[in-house]
């Protein structure tokens, strides 16, 4: 499993790198061909994505494995994986390539036996950037999984309860050139946006994890010294904490562009989402979690916002947590060396108890009480069938 | 009295075949080839200096057999022009007025500089100069700016750049300043946890802003330009961890926070502006131009001025920059004095040939009128 994190991780998919994100997805499709399952290949707007499952054309598995490939951008070294201190370093190893990693093992692991699975994996190549490219567009395609594990989200083994809901927008200013030593000639575009930015943060008074909050992340205009800009733009993220926020600001933020003339654009939305430890498709993994880890999973509500969204409105439970790690999307990202086992374990054990189709779990026990005779697999079905 | 000397007859004819000489900075063959048609054009039996800097070609042309501690007067041009159109490469005379790219910035007035130099130089007793240099353009580091660290100095230097036969003493000087923010990546939900380089930044210029407000109108004050902020993350999820600013400030003479300041001081100067993982980095200064008013070159250009046209000579003052900058850091007095015309850097370019001869008999009169007891330490 380390091998296949390190062959990801050496893919340098930073969103929006259409050339390595090719790589990796044709990576991935000759991976799990290899292994028996059937592809669809997908594009929207110039970003590839591909389901593969079990059996051809399904839309509807019990389980789908989703996963982006695309990482935040960083200097060449983080693209080589590096162990060190029980911890795997390298861009994207917690966000996400852990995931995909994992994910690749359960399906070379069951390759012999891959009919008796209702499984799905998907992979996008967009959600750095909002993933507003690739999930809506499968959701529209019609991929109806009943239960969509997405590990892109939480903390230390804390699964997602509750998220924040994310608006991005692109405000830009107009002015008018001039040469920069009678700028009074001009009408710069940057001292048009510039006043309206405090005004946006008022309407953040304070921000913390339990607030909205704004980040302005990338502010660009003009280009040599002696010209006055005659365009400026600014992208802010802002972060909502529940549905009624989510609408305010909404209506807030054009509001305030407007009277400042300043022109505004909603580049992302995705409302905020909530899913319930006690589904009975998310309390087995809880239950693994616990078993696997001796973590309690309480839930976790996080503020990053993530593909699950997309998957919410229809009823889809998602289980988005992240195994022990840390410093994501910084320069030391990295993932704890046995956390990275037993996220495979625990992946692997969820997909034998939810993902096997009811013909061959009849035969499971047995088959399984002969090989692991103390199974927690059969304890935590049981459970399950209770539930 | 001053005499009325007439320009030679082909001047015009001249004049366009050196319009027609494409000497942009992209072009060095044709620098050097417009710096070599003028050079054909000095007097048999002057000086003449070749210098070359950063692929720069320029010359100094002088009365002396070897160049003196300080010339009594220099005339300063530049042969380089901004790009342009074909069609400007293709000069043309209608209704008075020569068209082509260089035609008012400042091919021309070079040309009249050069023949006001050969009619005065073989017979005054002072030591005058003619100074062409092809980089004005694109700073002057390489052609002005390089004879002064070679020791070139006069007592009064003329920039024969346009100005409509008024006589500008004060120029701003200028300041490029690149500020530069390091913060902290992160993902923007948990911004807490990292550092917005933006905010930083932002919030230095607006300190810097609030110091040296937006001019609403032409004012003689400094004047400062945000002309380019730059964020490379464009990942919208991401905090980024540095941002940078590039700022134009023009400042004039009497501003203490720049003028005579080197550009360590400058920096240090704008660092004050900065909050914690900002700083200023200084690329480049040039010194604001300033000559007295009473200066007695400048009383004698104004008179010979207004005798020729009857009319009074404004003082005039500029808020961008020509090689007189170069003069002003050394502390030799240099006033900027050209023909009238239009169409700078534009597509109409072109000079008014009747202000040419005013301009060519002012230069003529202004040199041989030289007071004798003036420093000639030759």
């Amino acid at each position: 499993m380390e091998e296949i994190l390190r062959k990801l991780v050496a893919f340098p998919t930073v969103t929006g790198d259409s050339q390595a994100a090719h790589e990796l997805i044709e990576f991935v499709t000759d991976f799990v061909r290899r292994r028996g399952m059937h592809i669809e290949r997908y594009v929207a707007n110039g970003y590839e994505s591909l389901v593969a499952t079990t059996k051809p054309g399904d839309k509807k598995p019990a389980v789908m494995l989703a996963a982006h490939g695309d990482v935040v951008k960083a200097p060449d070294e983080l693209f080589e994986l590096r162990k060190q201190d029980g911890k795997l370093i390298g861009r994207g190893v917690l966000d996400m390539k852990c995931a995909l990693a994992a994910f690749l093992q359960v399906i070379d692991d069951i390759q012999d036996d891959l009919q008796a699975y209702s499984l799905g994996l998907m992979v996008t190549m967009d959600e750095e950037i909002g993933g507003f490219n690739s999930m809506p567009q499968l959701v529209a395609e019609g991929y109806r999984p009943k239960v969509c594990v997405l590990p892109d989200g939480g903390d230390n083994w804390q699964i997602q309860v509750a998220s924040k809901g994310i608006l991005i927008y692109k405000i830009t200013a107009h002015g008018r050139s001039s040469h920069s030593s009678r700028h009074w000639e001009g009408d710069n575009a940057l001292k048009k946006l510039l006043p309206v930015l405090p005004q946006l943060e008022s309407l953040f008074p304070s921000q913390g994890k339990d607030t909205n909050t704004m980040s302005l992340n990338n502010i660009s205009g003009g280009s040599v010294f002696t010209q006055v800009p005659n365009r400026a733009q600014a992208i802010f993220d802002v972060r909502t904490v529940t549905s009624a926020e989510h609408r305010r600001l909404q209506k807030a933020i054009p509001q305030i562009c407007a009277k400042n003339n300043v022109e505004c654009t909603l580049e992302a939305s995705g409302e905020p989402t909530s899913f319930d430890l006690q589904d009975p498709y998310i309390a087995p993994f809880v239950a693994l979690i616990e078993k696997v880890t001796g973590v309690e999973v309480k839930g976790v509500r996080t503020l990053a916002t993530n593909d699950a969204r997309f998957l919410a409105p229809f009823g889809i439970p998602c289980i988005s947590f992240y195994p022990k790690g840390g410093g994501h999307h910084s320069p030391l990202e990295w993932v704890d060396v046995k956390a990275f086992e037993q996220m495979g374990a625990i992946l692997h054990q969820y997909i034998e108890q939810i993902a096997k189709t009811t013909p061959t779990i009849t035969t499971v026990p047995k088959i399984t009480k002969a090989k692991k005779p103390a199974s927690t697999i059969l304890r935590l079905r049981r459970r399950l069938v209770k539930n | 009295m001053p005499t009325t000397p007439n320009l030679p007859a082909n001047f015009t004819n001249t004049a366009q075949r050196l319009l027609a000489i494409e000497s942009i900075a992209s072009q060095p063959a044709q620098l050097q080839a417009a710096l070599d048609a003028y050079e054909q054009l000095l007097y048999k039996g002057c000086t003449i200096e070749r210098f070359v800097s950063g692929g720069k070609p320029s010359l100094l042309a002088y009365n002396t057999p070897q160049r003196p501690t300080t010339f009594t007067a220099i005339l300063n041009g530049h042969v380089d022009v901004v790009p342009g159109t074909l069609e400007q490469f293709k000069p043309h005379i209608k209704d008075g007025r020569l068209y082509g790219r260089g035609a008012y910035d400042m091919k021309v007035a070079a040309l009249l500089l050069l023949y006001a130099f050969n009619q005065v130089a073989p017979t005054t007793s002072q030591p005058i100069a003619l100074q062409l240099v092809t980089d004005e353009e694109v700073g002057g580091t390489h052609g002005t700016a390089y004879q002064i660290k070679r020791g070139v100095r006069g007592e009064i230097v003329v920039v024969g750049e346009k100005t409509d036969l008024a006589i500008n003493n004060e120029a701003k000087g200028i300041v490029w300043a690149t500020f530069q923010a390091q913060g902290k990546a992160g993902h923007s939900a948990y911004q807490w946890e990292a550092k917005n380089a933006n905010n930083a930044l932002i919030a230095s210029l607006q300190a810097l802003l609030d110091v040296y407000p937006e001019l609403s109108q032409e004012t003689w004050r400094t004047s400062v330009n945000i002309a380019h902020l730059f964020t490379p993350n464009t990942t919208p999820n991401s905090v980024p961890d540095y941002a940078e600013a590039k700022v134009d400030i023009r400042y004039v003479a009497s501003d203490s926070n720049f003028a005579g300041k080197t550009n360590a001081d400058v920096k240090a100067f704008l660092d004050t502006f900065c909050l914690p993982g900002v700083q200023a980095n200084v690329d480049m200064t040039g010194a604001a131009q300033f000559v007295e008013p009473t200066n007695h070159h400048i009383s004698r250009l104004r008179s010979i001025v207004s005798d020729l046209t009857g009319q009074s000579v404004p003082l005039i003052q500029k808020h961008g920059t020509t090689d007189a900058r170069h003069y002003a850091a050394v502390d030799v007095p240099a006033v900027v004095f050209g023909i009238s015309g239009d169409g700078i850097h534009a597509d109409n370019e072109y000079a008014d040939l009747g202000s040419c001869i005013t301009y060519y008999q002012t230069i003529c009169n202004f040199l041989s009128g030289i007071p004798a007891n003036n420093i000639n330490d030759i």
